[in-house]
């Protein structure tokens, strides 16, 4: 691989093979900025008849060959890399990444002590990779051993990752789940051809004995304790080495991989690896939290970063397609429906939903499937974002230091690091948030199903080009950065949402914002109250434009200064504007019917979500 | 009204019965059998036997309408007393059971059984000397005592002797007894009181009665008494008393058969059982809800939520754990809650297979404890983890306990340590040299003095309710967490209860606290 | 996107059908090439390995894991039976004995001196890979299993329960459009595939468990009575190891929607010759759709008759299926294709085409939500 400087480059491509469609886009620095060019994108071709992933991708470069104008691709239909100079016209890139999530994604299995401390961790390094984590075995998972062994035996990994013990800490522990794995022998999903990769990240006394028991058995790697201490994690070197094997093994077993391996300047990423990155790198830069989500047809991938610690949950059944009879499954019927202003026929429901399920392709034509389908959404996010907080957690297993004052205020470790208030950012993507008809509507979706509290930024990723931006940081840290904050995201703007419970219709806030151009915006929230206000983009940058915000929360609300207190800031719109969101948190909609469907048409009108008159209709 | 009557009737009962009492050494010939007749006693109406309610078949309850010659001016009549009688059904003869006081309504017969049916019959037994008052329309001068004819027909009838009582003054009277058949008037008592005058009806009577003075007792030998040095205040003749025969006891009708009944409802226990319907109602209710899957809130406890945690290290760590159940015996509540929690903790350890070693103090509790961790290990599915030795005796003196233990923390250094049941002056020197090697520790007792020891020198400290609260926080089994909550809603109704009645008692609106009577 | 709107499913008169069948591990084949099978012959066979037990010899003994080995009666390797002692601790001269016994009938597979486990290796276990279709074997994959290949009518479903049977086709409904009821099912579908019209209900499927028929083949199933017949609510489209007693095949759909008249004509004709069917579905990448297969005598290397038309897509006068409210399971044939984004009731923007229902009955309908009805 050859050595670039981040200051020599100019001009960057990058692509995302994902299970249906290659993405390719070009960015290139415009005076100091690095800017989007143009994007281009073209079906993968991964599976029969084509085989051959790079075919894909040589489309979708092609497409921005041509809505670009510069020339990317040699005759022999070879990314021109690094850039010739041509007389007049410049050739080439200066760099190519990629990313990958064809074929299923890297599918993993981790393995730990404690389900709690190692295994989390273990599961936590895994995802943290971009990896999907099948299942997860540790000696108090509530298994036999032999269903364990059987389970492992089922599942057909890519690899697993093994983990256990603190350095010095537990040795029988982690070697009788390495002879659970041996006595499997299991084998890797792809090919039979070479051994199941096994990385061992745990107790470093054990690894000898680790040795003995897996090394004839499975392609063993051993890496630094992924939980040296119970205090502390140490996830780097386990996340590099499955990318590694990722690469060497899963990657290069998929068809025309070696070639676009070779091609790539930095190596391939799984893509959800590579959003993980860009999530982290933004909210490092700019010293915020960020929440991130990715629905899609089969699963719902959730990122956050807060205190700047990175969590990605996968939440493998719950999409909007093949797994939506699952969502509807899992959060029952009254729950869906409590979303939707109107009623409908059960049976019919559910027979639209297993309609959905085995024609995933299927859009809603009416505005009530449209409504319906929404519902089914803010519901699979909010099961997702529910598994995310609870494994978005602090350590645990580590020990407490107490003083008197603490007798009736013991907090408990383990506890969740999302905190909804502190959440500077909400981002969300996939199909059903970026191709909403109207973005009020992502924008809805997103505020009920993760209820954001206090000041929360919203905004939809519609051209999905945070994976390359993932693998692109890695190289150029502030190309991606910039690229990021001005075309990566739609800005859909900011909810205001004070925290607390009263009496509807009583005053809850009240609120004063100088939008640009002189113009104040004042006024009074009332409990149960829903307003938008307008405040667009920059006309010139494109970018949101700010505005000053003093918010006066009464007793015993919250926006983010404690009860009470007053609070000034600069807030930023977006194409649905400032949403002040006075439903009081927690939030749930009313529960009789009547109520219900007049507080829903309200709010849905107030902020312009649907159509008023399909909302009577 | 009744009450007031009462000790006027006992008063009059003392006042009288010596008089009576030798009244029966001579009797029967020559009595004036027309003038018996007259004075046959009605017996008692409406003679009814039930069963008593509330009390389980233990007894029945018997109730009549006094004998209309027992209820003259409202007070007392010709009945002395009621004599009850039973048979079971088959028998011929009745057997006294029960006698009850003239005036008295109602008695019971405990001394059945449930198997049996019985008839009853009661009777009115009069008063040997029967008194019966007699009106006199005037009031006369003591002069003309001798010439006095009764208006009543009673004492036109007979009267055969009297007795003078005045009011407040000590005077005598002489009488005559002119044509008075002796042997008859050796039974018979006039009893005389002095009276205001326009005395009227029985209140009046009562209170002339009560204040009156008998100032000489009757003895049947004398044909009567005199009173001397008699002024001319009026008084009056109140009344006249025969004696009559036991034969002349009133029977009533035959009452039955019955039997007694088991009863359904004590009613009396009525508000005992709505509060234990309340109770039930909310502990079923929440059960329920927990079975339904609904999520019930219990307040976080830090320290039971650690315990998988701390057992977690301990694995990881490679290292043992140490389970102290307190210095005292099992019949100590808070030893059984921390025994409770062992069971916890050792399903954990066998899960985990990590290394549990339980040091007791009592005999009793290792016993307990024993099983209570075999239990959890074969539950778990490892029985053959189990190890008896894992649970083992150090000494019953508190000092030594403490001091062995602190020995062994040192020297094998566990990663995590419980302290669940009740503890003393050992608390700190225990949860000190814990804390000194590092170990997670979990506290839980009850003891108010040693809580703070624990909650500064513990990562965690369950507090009095708390330790007791685990076994349901921790299983998570929907009977347990619905009966807490609802135990929870019982504390909160009856804190409610204590507030409300403290005002209202306080205020006097009404008796509050009759209300939980039973 | 590469389709703007869903591929049929394929109901084609006369095919090729060539199916792999596959051991899930190495193992041997029992037929050759050219050999003529029918749905029960066993194609291949091999053994699993048997399951694996471990034992805690170290703790049932109660000596410490490093001197396990040297209790061990069996070695590494050994075979064993159940009950059988595999490990003997003795202490005080032999008078105190302790054993470990094996749970399972099989062989040691290994002995850990560090956590004194002993993991024992049960007998293994059979596997008989079947021919599923009646036809010809064409390829032989050496030790992994072989080609099967027949010719004759092939009817993909949409999705479905219950794994691979056979049976003769039945047609129970007077047509298409009539709902497969209890009433419909009597004691000559034994062994038979039922052949309903618009939708099989729960009733009738509980029949036909009873009367022992092999499958149902129907235009739709309702969600709620497959939740009956299955007793759970399907959450990901991954069927076909259901052990049900019936396999069922639905062609259309969730609901009440006739089964396409192609299709109930083209079972309807096969009526009485045997059909094998599939409930399996998979609706991921690598789709899986339940099928029925009619095998037909004929030759099978005949030319001509392999309709491997490839999709020429929607075109104007394409018959079409809407696959999605508010004109679901409605046929028709396209009218117009105009080529821009129209918005649509949901004011989403979409591609779109015209269908003409019946003369006079047209409709705009965005080309995701219809199916060519391919032939």
């Amino acid at each position: 691989m050859k050595e670039i400087k981040p200051e020599d480059i100019n001009v960057i491509l990058a692509t995302d093979c994902g299970s249906t469609t290659t993405k390719a886009i070009l960015i290139e620095k415009v005076g100091d900025d690095y800017r989007l060019i143009v994007r281009g994108e073209a079906p993968t071709t991964v599976e029969a008849p084509f085989e051959d992933v790079t075919m894909g991708v040589l489309n979708a470069v092609a497409e921005v060959e041509e809505l670009s104008g510069r020339r990317l691709l040699d005759k022999e239909h070879r990314i021109i890399s690094p850039i010739k100079d041509n007389g007049d016209k410049k050739e080439g890139t200066d760099i190519y990444v990629s990313t990958s999530s064809a074929g299923g994604g890297l599918q993993m299995m981790v393995a730990g002590v404690v389900r709690s401390m190692t295994a989390e961790s273990a599961e936590r390094a895994a995802l943290g990779a971009g990896a999907i984590v099948m299942d997860v075995i540790a000696s108090n998972d509530k298994r036999l051993p032999h269903e364990q062994i059987e389970r492992i035996r089922h599942l057909r990994p890519d690899m697993i990752l093994l983990s256990g013990g603190i350095d010095g800490g537990t040795i029988t522990h982690v070697v009788e789940i390495a002879e659970l794995i041996s006595g499997a022998d299991p084998r890797p999903r792809l090919g039979s051809g070479y051994n199941l990769p096994v990385i061992y990240a745990g107790n470093k006394d054990a690894r000898d004995t680790i040795k003995e028991t897996l090394e004839e058995k499975v392609d063993l790697g051993i890496v630094d304790n992924i939980r040296p201490v119970l205090e502390r994690e140490n996830l780097l070197p386990a996340r590099e080495k499955i990318h590694d094997l990722f690469m060497e093994h899963v990657m290069a077993q998929a068809p025309g991989y070696s070639k676009l391996m070779k091609w790539t300047d930095v190596p391939i990423m799984p893509t959800p690896g590579a959003v993980g990155l860009i999530m982290k790198t933004i909210a490092d830069l700019e010293d915020i939290e960020v929440l991130g989500v990715d629905i899609g047809g089969a699963t719902t991938d959730v990122f956050s970063v807060f205190q700047g610690v990175f969590n990605r949950t996968v939440s493998a059944n719950l999409g909007m397609s093949y797994s939506v009879s699952n969502v509807f499954a899992e959060a029952t019927l009254p729950m869906v429906m409590r979303w939707v202003p109107f009623d409908m026929d059960e049976r019919d429901l559910r027979n639209r939903v297993k309609n959905k399920m085995i024609r995933p392709t299927t859009i809603p034509q009416s505005m009530q499937e449209l409504i319906f389908e929404q519902a089914i959404a803010k519901e699979a996010l909010r099961l997702a974002f529910i598994q995310h907080k609870n494994f978005a957690t602090v350590l645990k297993g580590v020990q407490q230091q107490r003083t008197i004052a603490d007798a009736f205020d013991q907090k408990a470790g383990g506890e969740t690091l999302v905190n909804m208030m502190t959440l500077n950012m909400l981002i969300g993507s996939g199909g059903v948030l970026s191709h909403a008809p109207r973005r009020q509507q992502a924008a809805l979706m997103l505020i009920d199903a993760f209820q954001p509290e206090g000041i929360t930024r919203l905004a939809v990723d519609s051209i999905f080009m945070m994976p390359q931006l993932g693998v692109l940081s890695q190289v150029h840290a502030k190309a991606a950065k910039e690229v990021f904050d001005k075309d990566c995201l739609i800005h859909l703007g900011t909810c205001i949402a004070p925290v607390g419970d009263t009496k509807p219709g009583k005053p809850i806030m009240k609120y004063k914002f100088e939008l640009p151009g002189g113009k104040t915006e004042q006024g009074e929230l009332k409990y149960g109250e829903m307003l938008k206000i307008d405040l667009g983009f920059d006309s010139e940058t494109d970018l949101p434009l700010k505005a000053k915000a003093v918010l006066e929360p009464d007793r015993g609300f919250d926006v983010g200064a404690g009860k009470g207190s007053h609070l000034e800031t600069t807030v930023s719109g977006g194409v649905s504007g400032l949403i002040i969101d006075g439903r009081g948190r927690p939030f749930s909609p009313p529960e009789n019917n009547k109520d219900r469907v007049e507080s829903l048409i309200k709010w849905m009108t107030d902020l312009d979500v649907y159509n008023e008159d399909a909302l009577r209709g | 009204m009744l009450r007031k009557i009462f000790p006027i009737i006992i008063l009059l009962c003392i006042l009288i019965t010596p008089a009576f009492l030798s009244g029966q050494v001579s009797q029967s010939s020559g009595i004036n059998t027309e003038f018996l007749e007259r004075f046959e006693l009605k017996p008692p109406t409406d003679f009814e036997v039930k069963d008593t309610p509330n009390d389980n078949g233990g007894s029945l309850t018997l109730q009549w309408r006094l004998s209309p010659d027992d209820n003259l001016w409202g007070k007392r009549g010709l009945v002395e007393k009621y004599v009850i009688g039973r048979r079971i059904v088959g028998e011929e003869e009745f057997q006294f059971v029960a006698t009850a006081t003239s005036q008295s309504r109602l008695a019971f017969d405990n001394a059945v059984n449930n198997k049996d049916r019985y008839e009853y019959q009661i009777a009115a037994y009069p008063f040997k000397y029967i008194f019966r008052p007699i009106q006199w329309n005037s009031l006369m001068a003591v002069n003309q005592m001798e010439r006095f004819k009764a208006l009543s027909p009673w004492a036109t009838m007979s009267p055969h002797g009297v007795v003078l009582s005045m009011l407040g003054q000590n005077y005598s009277y002489y009488g005559s007894l002119d044509g008075f058949e002796s042997e008859l008037a050796q039974k018979s008592v006039w009893e005389n009181f002095s009276a205001d005058d326009g005395m009227q009806g029985p209140e009046a009577i009562a209170t002339s009665f009560a204040a009156s003075q008998l100032v000489s007792s009757f003895s049947p030998y004398f044909g009567f008494f005199v009173q001397s040095s008699l002024t001319s205040n009026p008084y009056q003749l109140l009344t006249i008393g025969q004696y009559l025969g036991d034969g002349l006891m009133a029977r009533s009708d035959v009452v039955g058969p019955i039997k007694t009944g088991k009863s359904w409802l004590h009613m009396r226990r009525v508000n005992v059982l709505v509060i234990a319907a309340v109770l039930s109602f909310f502990i079923l209710h929440f059960i329920r809800q927990a079975r339904i899957g609904k999520e019930l809130f219990i307040r976080k406890i830090a320290g039971l939520d650690a315990v998988e945690e701390a057992v977690g290290r301990a694995t990881e760590m490679g290292k043992q754990i140490f389970f102290i159940p307190g210095t005292q015996d099992m019949q100590n509540i808070q030893t059984i809650a921390g025994v409770t929690i062992l069971g916890r903790v050792a399903r954990l350890t066998a899960e985990m297979d990590t290394k549990l070693e339980v040091p007791v103090s009592r005999s009793l509790v290792m016993v307990t404890a024993r099983e209570i961790v075999q239990e959890a290990y074969m539950n778990a599915g490892r029985p053959e983890a189990f190890n008896e030795d894992m649970v083992h005796y150090l000494t019953d003196d508190q000092f030594g306990y403490a001091a062995a233990i602190d020995g062994k923390m040192v020297r094998q250094r566990p990663v995590t340590i419980f302290y669940m049941g009740a503890f003393y002056a050992e608390s700190l020197i225990l949860a000190e040299t814990g804390n000194s090697i590092g170990a997670i520790q979990i506290a839980g007792t009850a003891m108010p003095a040693q809580l703070p020891f624990f909650v500064a020198a513990c990562d965690y400290t369950l507090i009095g309710e708390e330790l007791f609260a685990a076994s349901a926080y921790l299983s998570k089994e929907p009977k347990l967490l619905g009966s807490l909550k609802g135990q929870d809603i019982g504390k909160a109704l009856l804190l409610i209860a204590l507030a409300v009645g403290v005002v209202v008692q306080t205020f006097g609106w009404f008796d509050f606290a009759s209300l939980f009577k039973v | 996107m590469a389709h703007s709107y869903t591929p049929g499913l394929k109901v084609t008169e006369r095919m090729k059908i060539t199916k792999k069948r596959i051991l899930p591990l190495k193992g041997d084949v029992v037929v050759k090439v050219g050999d003529k099978v029918e749905p029960d012959t066993v194609v291949a066979r091999t053994d699993l390995p048997g399951t694996v037990e471990p034992l805690n010899v170290a703790n049932i003994l109660g000596v410490p894991p490093e001197d396990v080995e040297d209790c061990m009666v069996k070695k590494e390797g050994d075979p064993i039976e159940k009950g059988e002692t595999i490990a003997l601790n003795k202490s005080f001269f032999g008078l105190f004995k302790t054993e470990a016994k094996s749970k399972i009938s099989g062989s040691i597979e290994s002995i850990s001196s560090v956590t004194g486990q002993v993991l024992l290796r049960g007998e293994p276990i059979p596997v008989e890979v079947k021919a599923y279709l009646q036809g010809e074997v064409v390829e032989i994959f050496e030790t992994e299993g072989c080609a099967i290949s027949t010719q004759g009518s092939f009817v993909q479903g949409i999705f479905g329960v219950g794994g691979e049977t056979h049976g003769s086709v039945k047609i129970v409904v007077p047509d298409n459009t009539t709902v497969l009821e209890e009433k419909h099912i009597d004691d000559s579908c034994k062994d038979c595939v039922v052949v309903g019209g618009s939708m099989a209900t729960a009733g009738s499927i509980n029949k036909a468990i009873s009367v022992g028929a092999a499958g149902i083949v129907a235009g739709g199933i309702s969600d709620k009575d497959l939740r009956e017949f299955l007793g759970y609510d399907i959450g990901v489209a991954i069927t076909g190891n259901e052990d049900l007693g019936v396999t069922l095949v639905v062609t259309e759909g969730f609901g009440e929607i006739a089964m396409a008249q192609k299709t109930f004509d083209l079972l309807n004709e096969k009526e009485g010759i045997m059909a094998c069917i599939n409930g399996a579905t998979q609706i991921r990448a690598g789709v899986i759709r339940p099928e029925v297969v009619i095998p037909l005598s004929g030759e099978l290397h005949e030319t001509g008759t392999e309709e491997v038309q490839l999709t020429e897509g929607l075109k104007v006068g394409s018959p079409i299926r809407v696959i999605r409210q508010p004109y679901f399971g409605k046929i028709g044939t396209v009218s117009g294709l105009p080529p821009a984004l129209q918005q649509l009731d949901s004011e989403s923007k979409a591609r779109v085409l015209e269908v003409e229902f019946e003369p006079g009955e047209k409709a705009v309908i965005p080309r995701a939500n219809v199916e060519l009805i391919e032939g």
